[in-house]
């Protein structure tokens, strides 16, 4: 009997879980991210209202099934609303034959209605047959709105080991052709305009994401607190900022994520770039900046989704390159109309 | 489908939803049933061979089917887990029912 309620586990239970069950389904067919405890902790761990978005499911005593969901407050094309973000989703293959994921998504969205969150957002893989959430979400076009593809920025740092990571052909092939052209990023030319964030430049970075966020079509509502989670959990993630003009002016957000595809490697995903009130060469510093900082912490891969959190030309000038979209981002309203569906513009974070 | 006057036979609810799952069952696995009739209506889904993803495109047939509400409505510990309970379930949410209903609290 498969029992639904709130996970009553810690991070590590969860990290285990999830990748166990992600690496049963996914090995050598996609690739897909080993989450770390600490990582988990910093999404999911002590945030207001999280853990009752935390729904598992149990049979007996054995945790089953995971449908995790963290509280966020979103700008949506003008209106604020409250609602969440989800990703983690993850279930036991032994339960294939038991309505796990369907009793999961029932009360995640009960849940929801019970706090008046009036929306969960998050990403259905779609670059990869083997992607088991496009046949789950996309199937329910009256639950679950596809919001806008969208696709990945990508910068080889060690081209070699993001080519025995591939699984597709023609990224190994890419792979092996950029190690000819790439050369190892180059460092800042100004370096003394960079530095750590420290918790004192929350309130500034909170400013700059909020007045980017605003500017998009769906994004975070910023404050101090959310900025410094975001970019001060130093067990999970690293924050360099800019300043000019004797100001904190822009700054870089990014975490080291460990991926499996047919080899293991350590990608650095950056989630925030804010560069609006920056001179570009102080823009491009700011990622040039990240990027040996990454290499020197040997991560393999830079990458960045392609979204209006993350501004084209700093990245475009730092041998970034576009892959095409291999996902939906999605919505789920919950007793709620959205005003537009055509919403382009995305200031979030991939997850 | 039934309209919104018409009320729900059953029988005929328990048939069709017979036809949904043998569908449902010859599209992805081997299963032990000849006929959509030769689906005994108390056995648990979950021991005929289909998978979680059918489990939700059954339910979306039924909606479809019978234009009922389930999803958006239901709670998980509701979710029918044979045949007998989803034909209770269809009655139950049918527009004709509830037709039926509102005429008899006129």
């Amino acid at each position: 009997m498969i029992e639904i309620r709130t996970f009553d586990g810690d991070m590590r239970q969860l990290a285990e879980f999830c990748n166990s069950a992600w690496s049963r389904r996914y090995q050598d067919q996609m690739p897909f991210p080993v989450w770390s405890p600490e990582f988990l902790e910093w999404e999911l761990d002590d945030c207001p209202g999280t853990r009752e978005l935390l729904v598992a499911a149990y049979d007996g005593g054995k945790l089953v099934g995971v449908l995790p969901a963290r509280p966020m407050k979103f700008h949506l094309q003008g209106q604020t609303v409250n609602g969440s973000w989800g990703s983690y989703f993850s279930v036991d293959p032994d339960y294939e034959n038991q309505p796990v994921s369907i009793k999961l998504h029932l009360e995640q969205r009960r849940r929801h209605k019970q706090r008046g969150l009036k929306v969960n957002m998050g990403y259905v893989v779609t670059g990869y047959a083997a992607a088991r959430g496009q046949e789950f979400w996309l199937k329910q076009p009256k639950l679950v709105k596809p919001v806008r593809r969208v696709g990945n920025w990508v910068r080889a740092l060690d081209p070699m080991a993001v080519a025995r990571f591939s699984i597709k052909h023609l990224d190994v092939l890419g792979m092996y052709l950029s190690r000819l052209l790439l050369r190892d990023p180059r460092p800042p030319r100004h370096p003394e305009a960079i530095r750590p964030f420290v918790p004192a430049d929350a309130a500034a970075c909170a400013a700059l994401l909020e007045a980017a966020s605003r500017r998009a079509d769906v994004g975070y509502v910023w404050d101090e607190a959310l900025a410094r989670r975001q970019l001060g959990f130093e067990q999970a993630t690293r924050t360099l900022v800019a300043e000019h003009e004797g100001r904190v002016a822009g700054l870089i957000n990014y975490c080291a994520l460990p991926l499996m595809g047919r080899a293991p490697i350590v990608a650095g995903l950056i989630d925030f770039l804010e560069t609006t009130n920056l001179p570009l060469p102080t823009a491009i510093d700011l990622v040039r900046a990240a990027l040996a900082d990454m290499r020197s912490c040997g991560m393999h891969l830079a990458i960045a989704l392609r979204a209006s959190s993350i501004p084209f030309w700093p990245l475009a000038r730092t041998a970034f390159t576009m892959i095409p979209a291999e996902y939906y981002y999605v919505a789920q309203p919950i007793d709620f109309e959205l005003p537009d569906w055509h919403m382009r513009r995305l200031h979030v974070h991939w997850r | 489908m039934p309209t919104p006057s018409s009320p729900v036979d059953p029988a005929t609810v328990l048939s069709q939803l017979r036809r949904l799952l043998f569908a449902l069952l010859d599209e992805n696995s081997s299963h032990p049933f000849e006929s959509a009739e030769g689906i005994p209506d108390d056995v648990e889904l979950s021991t005929v061979g289909i998978t979680s993803i059918d489990f939700l495109d059954f339910a979306l047939s039924v909606e479809q089917q019978f234009g009922v509400a389930i999803l958006d409505t239901i709670d998980p510990d509701e979710l029918p887990l044979t045949l007998g309970a989803w034909q209770q379930l269809v009655c139950a949410r049918s527009p004709g029912r509830r037709a039926l209903a509102r005429g008899r609290v006129a």
